[in-house]
């Protein structure tokens, strides 16, 4: 069992796929978002998810990819993907950092 | 006039003769020549220019250490701003009078650091902490605090220091950041109108992101969670978790918990849910249980909301309402259980050392009270009534006699009158007015 946060290293959301996605499909989004990584285009550079938007890292692709081919991984996260980044409609603002003191 | 008045004016003359001097050291020399950021996260620099540690009696030795660790935050802090730190640090450390502006100062280095929660709490006790009522210290530490609140969407903390303190602070910044917060919970009796708030906003050209702040503000307050969109039990389970996940923890509701575990006890309890699972693990050739893979999501959940509550304001004994079961019942045990553990192991330590007679620094010293301190309000926070009946009996009275020592031993009586009064406050708080009275007539002022 891994400790990845269930929603923000979902491996669905990671590889962009629905929870019904075709095995086939796993393997081809991650040699696509791979390449797209190594070509350093900026679509394949992050992901959404309910809880917003995160930086796709190869590593990441490579666990998700790892994840979503074992049937017991995938089983579990499919249950946190019935909610699409898109259907969360979770509106997230960031807002404007307030701090007078920081100098980051 | 009789003598003693003649002294006291002469007195306040000092006073005022010694402030006007701090002040014009922490005015710009000539405006425009103060360096500025627009940036989000630019320094501001109005109440720190302000600050009066003058009043505390110090010398300049001790007015250049809270110059310095103000200076880190600023837009072009000093010139090697790791090497300043690392002196102050060094200097606060061997200080061997703990006064205002120093933990003050103390606490900005935190926030330099990066160690925000320390630095929350050295600042969250500056105000009284010394007899001289370092106004200067107190005005700046607010100012940060409020800020910082107003950072992590904490505007229920930063509308009480507006208005508890905000007529303290001729800058207004406090008060601009309660106004924000009267936006941000959409509290009617504190609404200013926009136009007002930028105004207020244009007033303070020292507070960083000013506008961008009243934008933030008045349009919206922060994330805010829409229609849950999904008609299934599973889905709406997890799109309530994904708001609650997403909520600022300051903003969270006790309902919200509530009804999000009464969601996932539902969930868990399912036969529909359960035997989607198995259809779903043979479809995919999984091995796991529908049992086994229900309760790892539980897992899930309890962590996931176990790190809410632990960042939150809302009482554990609220949302649990006397409930020992479920998703809540599991939660509540585990919090409660690793609160009071973590709270022993801080006091084994302490008692260990104490009986060891291994004295810290006045700031070391600061530091494990302070560290104690936030682990009971923690306890308190969390658990209620039951969470401070323990946190008192577990921290009392080995700390009461720590605070009389450093008092009568280290002669550290800032330090251990502010402790004074938090053992009081604490004890206040349980009905245990025998110590509450003990410990309020320790206090010095």
């Amino acid at each position: 069992m891994s400790d990845r946060d269930a929603l923000t290293d979902n491996p669905f959301f990671v590889l962009g796929l629905d929870p019904d996605c075709h095995p086939m499909e796993v393997e081809r989004a991650g040699n696509t978002l791979a390449g797209l990584l190594e070509l350093g285009v900026k679509r394949g550079a992050s992901y959404t998810t309910p809880l917003g938007a995160f930086e796709r890292t190869s590593e990441g692709i490579r666990q998700a990819a790892a994840e979503l081919n074992d049937p017991n991984e995938r089983l579990f996260y499919e249950l946190w993907a019935t909610v699409a980044p898109s259907d969360a409609r979770i509106v997230r603002s960031a807002g404007p950092s307030t701090s007078w003191w920081s100098n980051g | 006039m009789s003598r003693w008045e003649e002294e006291l004016n002469r007195l306040r003359k000092l006073v005022k003769a010694k402030f006007s001097e701090f002040e014009a050291m922490w005015t710009p020399s000539a405006p425009g020549t103060a360096t500025r950021d627009n940036r989000p996260g630019a320094a501001n620099q109005a109440g720190p220019r302000r600050s009066q540690e003058a009043t505390a009696g110090s010398g300049p030795a001790r007015g250049s250490m809270i110059e310095r660790a103000l200076a880190l935050h600023w837009p072009r802090p000093a010139p090697d701003p790791e090497a300043t730190a690392a002196r102050l640090e060094a200097q606060l450390a061997e200080t061997a009078a703990l006064n205002a502006a120093r933990v003050a100062a103390a606490g900005l280095v935190a926030a330099y650091r990066g160690r925000l929660e320390e630095a929350r709490s050295l600042l969250g006790i500056v105000d009284g902490f010394d007899r001289y009522n370092d106004a200067g210290a107190s005005r700046l530490a607010f100012q940060w605090l409020a800020a910082d609140a107003a950072d992590r969407a904490d505007w229920r903390y930063a509308l009480d220091l507006g208005s508890s303190h905000g007529d303290q602070d001729p800058s207004g910044q406090l008060r601009f950041f309660a106004a924000l917060a009267g936006w941000h919970l959409r509290l009617p009796e504190q609404l200013v109108s926009p136009l007002e708030l930028r105004q207020m906003a244009d007033g303070m050209p020292d507070v960083a992101n000013a506008q961008a702040l009243v934008t933030a503000a008045t349009h919206q307050g922060g994330p805010v969670p829409q229609q849950l969109p999904h008609d299934g039990l599973l889905s709406r389970a997890v799109a309530m978790h994904t708001v609650v996940r997403a909520t600022p923890a300051s903003r969270l509701q006790t309902r919200d918990l509530k009804e999000l575990a009464a969601l996932w006890d539902r969930v868990l309890r399912s036969r529909a849910i359960r035997r989607h699972i198995t259809q779903r693990a043979a479809a995919l050739g999984a091995t796991v249980t529908a049992g086994a893979l229900l309760e790892r999501l539980a897992e899930t959940v309890r962590s996931d909301l176990s790190a809410t509550l632990l960042s939150g304001s809302v009482q554990l004994s609220e949302v649990a309402d006397g409930e020992r079961d479920g998703i809540l019942g599991g939660l509540i045990d585990a919090l409660e259980m690793r609160l009071c553990a973590e709270l022993d192991i801080s006091m084994v330590a302490l008692t260990e050392r104490l009986d060891a007679g291994r004295e810290l620094t006045l700031l070391g010293e600061c530091h494990q009270w302070l560290s104690l301190r936030r682990q009971v309000d923690r306890l308190g926070r969390l658990c209620g009534a039951s969470g401070r009946l323990v946190a008192f009996n577990t921290v009392y009275p080995q700390v009461g006699q720590w605070s009389i020592d450093l008092w009568n031993s280290r002669k550290a009586h800032s330090l251990a009158n502010a402790m004074f009064r938090w053992i009081a406050e604490l004890a206040g708080g349980i009905e245990e007015q025998r110590v509450a009275e003990t410990y309020r007539n320790n206090q010095e002022w």
